[in-house]
């Protein structure tokens, strides 16, 4: 396939799916190695963030997605009001950050960090879909463990864990 | 202090503590922790009036470990067999606290840059967009507009259902066995004989069938009256001992 037509294939399918597409999803798609993928992908980002357009081709919750840039939302919304849920407290964003870098972590362990009993809290987050259950603790009672999930990333726009800023050392 | 301080503005007793320690502009350390002690023992107690303990219970528990350090700071000395382990015991508590503030800090302002992301993240509209519709449009409605008055009349028009005057249940005075006996006496001076049933009146309560019943077995017990049946499980008749014979008497 052409280089031309690759990168066509490739915004395609992105485009079509909505949602963030991994490389290697789009490889398995496009029928394409995982390192040519990469390559083309390279590729057309350059030629869709770099030319003047307006869409942008942003990195994730590990894929690639398509975006209306930033500086039209307010046009945007003239024309429909995207569906944003409300802000977060003060202590769900405590509870969601203590998740978010020391997970997997028990309710009892937040709580011992906040200083304030989080069930509340882990509801709303749950039902937000920023967290999960994601396993069991081998201790007594074998209490639940949670972590952050895909909806966490995208909605934070970061591409991985590993994104987040860095946990200042204390002395 | 002018504004007011409303324990739910802080999502937690250590956001209350950072909060003095970074209003007072100190850092967090051992040192700091005394000098706010009573500011935030005054903190906690101006929101006394709570009536829920959940909301101020966690509050309480480090007003009291702030309280111990300050008293430990206060008296340093301490009494112990031991002394030199007493005092350490004391360091590490405090040390504790202050080690845990620090570490709840980093996290308490790492949320409020999670909370930044996601600010700055509304503003790139994806692909595929769920707009709102239908019902959810219920979710940025305005408050309807309620002027001060419409509260008043509406509770002027529900106060009185709760001030109702409870109802009670009077019950007219049960005579006792003994008031049936001396009415049960009277009567007969003035009547050689009555009939039970006659005398009971049409449907008698329970009750005062059987406090007149047990009256008159009272009086036949006593020897005072005479009761005879004419026929089985048919009335009762009662006369009197002193007025002599009754017709009636088989």
């Amino acid at each position: 396939m052409h280089e031309q037509s690759l990168t066509a294939l490739l915004e395609a399918l992105i485009f079509a799916a909505g949602r963030p597409v991994a490389v290697k999803e789009l490889a398995q798609a496009a029928d394409l190695s995982v390192a040519d993928t990469e390559l083309a992908l390279v590729q057309l980002k350059q030629q869709i963030n770099n030319g003047n357009r307006g869409v942008l081709l942003r990195q994730v919750a590990g894929g690639v997605q398509f975006f209306a840039r930033a500086e039209y939302s307010p046009f945007i919304k003239r024309l429909f009001q995207p569906l944003e849920k409300p802000n977060l407290s003060q202590a769900a964003l405590e509870t969601l950050a203590i998740i978010a870098y020391r997970q997997p972590i028990t309710r009892t362990e937040i709580e011992l960090i906040r200083g304030v009993r989080v069930d509340a809290v882990l509801v709303t987050l749950q039902e937000r879909g920023l967290i999960t259950e994601i396993g069991r603790k081998d201790a007594p009672g074998r209490p639940i463990l949670y972590g952050t999930t895909t909806v966490f990333l995208q909605s934070v726009g970061l591409n991985s864990l590993q994104d987040l800023p860095c946990l200042p050392s204390l002395e | 202090m002018a504004y007011q301080v409303r324990l739910d503005n802080f999502s937690g007793p250590f956001d209350l503590l950072c909060h003095l320690i970074e209003n007072a502009e100190l850092d967090i350390c051992a040192i700091s922790l005394t000098q706010v002690v009573d500011q935030y023992v005054s903190y906690v107690t101006l929101a006394e009036d709570y009536t829920d303990l959940d909301a101020v219970g966690e509050f309480l528990v480090l007003a009291t470990r702030l309280l111990l350090i300050k008293t430990q700071v206060l008296l340093p000395i301490t009494y112990s067999s031991e002394p030199d382990q007493g005092e350490s015991d004391d360091i590490d508590d405090t040390e504790e606290l202050v080690q845990h503030l620090r570490q709840y800090r980093v996290f308490r302002d790492l949320g409020r840059q999670i909370g930044k992301f996601m600010e700055q993240e509304k503003t790139y509209i994806p692909v595929g967009c769920v707009p709102v519709e239908g019902d959810e449009q219920v979710e940025v409605m305005n408050p309807p507009h309620i002027k001060l008055y419409d509260i008043v009349s509406a509770w002027t028009r529900l106060a009185p259902l709760f001030n109702q005057p409870q109802t009670v249940t009077i019950f007219p005075d049960r005579p006792t066995v003994e008031e049936e006996i001396s009415a049960l006496k009277i009567r007969l001076k003035n009547q050689p004989s009555l009939s039970f049933n006659h005398y009971l009146g049409k449907n008698p309560t329970r009750l005062r069938l059987v406090t007149v019943l047990l009256a008159v077995l009272e009086l036949w017990r006593q020897d005072n009256i005479r009761v005879w049946q004419v026929v089985h499980f048919g009335d009762i008749f009662v006369a009197s001992k002193e007025v002599g014979t009754c017709t009636n008497n088989p």
